[in-house]
């Protein structure tokens, strides 16, 4: 199985926040959802793999091709959206497509009208009378044009009504239906990915925590919870994001880590926005 | 080359609701022009108001967030700046074009005579203060950003547009450069060609200086 995107011991570094040998590999045909709290790198993450920042460390590969040496091929395979739009709100959307398709080689005009059509985009309305979700659509019309085979969405559903977010989980869908196009979808609304998604890489101060399959994530996690006298020292240094109340303990384990486990204490399946709670509060990386 | 003029293309879409303003500017042109009686004044300012066009395409597209769109588009850095100097010097000649018309009308309509060399002169200074001005801005603006840097790379410019507007009114400035104005007398057809020349050669190091600056500058 060939990799669509590969990101190895990926690092940057600004005063304030460290990327940190971030690695993780999305198949071709896949979505892949990239999950962590707000300024946990997902952002700084898509910036190196644009080439928009310069990585200080690491490799990252486009179908085989490194994404500086070849950035012009990369690019002619990759699309990307971001949560606003970044056409001139003055253009016309007939007019996006003369100003783009230029830099394009495999542009499709029949496929940027058909798609006009199907996301109901007027050709003769201004970006600036689109509403956020039509905005959405544009760039994904535009992205889907030109034969890209990597598309990378930055919290693309972030300001989105639920049937805007349905709508776009739904393209996403047929988009991928070839099995030859691959998405990676940064985000932080998790009941999105739960939907979709077919690989999670959890990130959290700019470390991954986890890359792999979600069911895997979602097997590979148990919350734990119990009264105080069962939250011995060796189960406190295994717990992730431990909280303790008066009452009681609730914390998360890998499954590996609970044999042993008191009778009395309860365990249950998290779902994902339950596991970026847990990390967030402190856990260790588990690949 | 093909992407170069693609970026260029890009920069007109984008600036093109402020080149449509432009026609106000040259209203304001041909007004300072005639009230000073000085068509010149006008030829200047059209070049002088031309600048501020060159130097929108960097506001609207930050305004637009644009740098995402450079972000994934297939377009090296070096041939998004290429093709915005490009874009100013495409946009630079109906400026011109327009700065003569204007220059020619106002000394008609007046009975304003200006010969051939001062007006050729006049001209040509007015494309190398163009290109000057955009030689000095676009490096800022690569650097900092339109919206932080405007105010500090256009007051220089104001600057010295009201002291050759002084001068112009305190003193008979042809008298002042006759000797200049007499070298290309005879030599008419070198005042273009020197400020041609002298503009591009402005750019071309104006545009090695901002490739420096932004192929070293995260977008």
């Amino acid at each position: 199985m060939s990799n669509a995107l590969e990101v190895q011991n990926l690092h940057k570094t600004y005063s304030d926040f460290t990327l940190d040998s971030v690695s993780f590999s999305l198949p071709a045909g896949y979505i892949m959802g990239f999950v962590g709290q707000n300024g946990a790198g997902k952002t700084t993450t898509i910036r190196c793999i644009l080439n928009m920042a310069a990585r200080d460390g690491g490799e990252i590969t486009i179908f085989g091709l490194d994404n500086v040496r070849d950035e012009l091929a990369v690019k002619q395979e990759l699309a990307a959206v971001f949560d606003e739009s970044f056409f001139v709100e003055s253009w016309r959307v007939r007019e996006v497509e003369k100003i783009i398709k230029g830099f394009y080689s495999k542009w499709d005009s029949r496929l940027y009208g058909d798609y006009l059509k199907k996301f109901e985009l007027s050709p003769d309305k201004r970006v600036k009378e689109l509403s956020r979700g039509m905005k959405l659509k544009l760039m994904l019309a535009v992205a889907m044009s030109h034969g890209a085979k990597l598309l990378i969405l930055d919290e693309p559903t972030s300001g989105l009504d639920p049937v805007a977010r349905d709508g776009l989980l739904d393209i996403l869908r047929e988009y991928i239906a070839d099995g030859e196009k691959s998405v990676f979808f940064s985000t932080h609304i998790t009941s999105d990915l739960e939907r979709i998604a077919d690989y999670i890489t959890l990130i959290d101060h700019g470390r991954i925590f986890y890359t792999g399959t979600k069911d895997n994530l979602l097997e590979h996690f148990r919350i734990v919870k119990g009264n105080k006298t069962d939250l011995a020292d060796p189960l406190k240094r295994k717990l992730i994001g431990l909280s303790v109340t008066s009452t009681g303990f609730t914390g998360m384990l890998p499954v590996s880590e609970m044999k042993g486990l008191p009778g009395s204490i309860v365990t249950e399946q998290p779902a994902i926005d339950e596991i970026l709670v847990y990390i967030s509060k402190g856990g260790a990386t588990h690949e | 080359m093909n992407r170069i003029l693609n970026a260029a293309k890009l920069d007109f879409y984008a600036a093109r609701s402020s080149l449509m303003l432009s026609s106000l500017m040259f209203i304001l042109a041909i007004a300072i022009g005639a009230a000073t009686k000085q068509p010149i004044i006008t030829m200047v300012l059209v070049m002088v108001f031309a600048t501020y066009l060159g130097g929108t395409v960097f506001s609207t597209h930050e305004k637009n967030h644009s740098d995402k769109l450079y972000g994934i588009l297939p377009l090296k850095k070096t041939e998004m700046i290429v093709g915005r100097y490009l874009y100013a010097l495409v946009i630079s000649v109906p400026s011109i074009v327009i700065a003569g018309v204007l220059g020619r009308a106002i000394s008609s309509i007046l009975s304003v005579t200006i010969d051939s060399a001062t007006f050729w002169i006049a001209l040509s200074l007015a494309f190398v203060y163009y290109c000057f001005s955009v030689g000095v801005s676009y490096p800022i603006y690569f650097k900092f950003s339109f919206a932080k840097a405007y105010i500090f790379t256009m007051l220089p410019m104001y600057l010295v547009v009201l002291a050759v507007m002084l001068i112009t009114r305190k003193s008979n400035y042809l008298n002042t450069l006759s000797q200049f104005i007499n070298f290309f007398n005879s030599r008419t057809y070198l005042a273009p060609i020197f400020g041609i020349l002298g503009g591009l050669i402005l750019l071309a190091v104006s545009a090695w200086i901002a490739n420096l600056i932004y192929t070293r500058k995260e977008i």
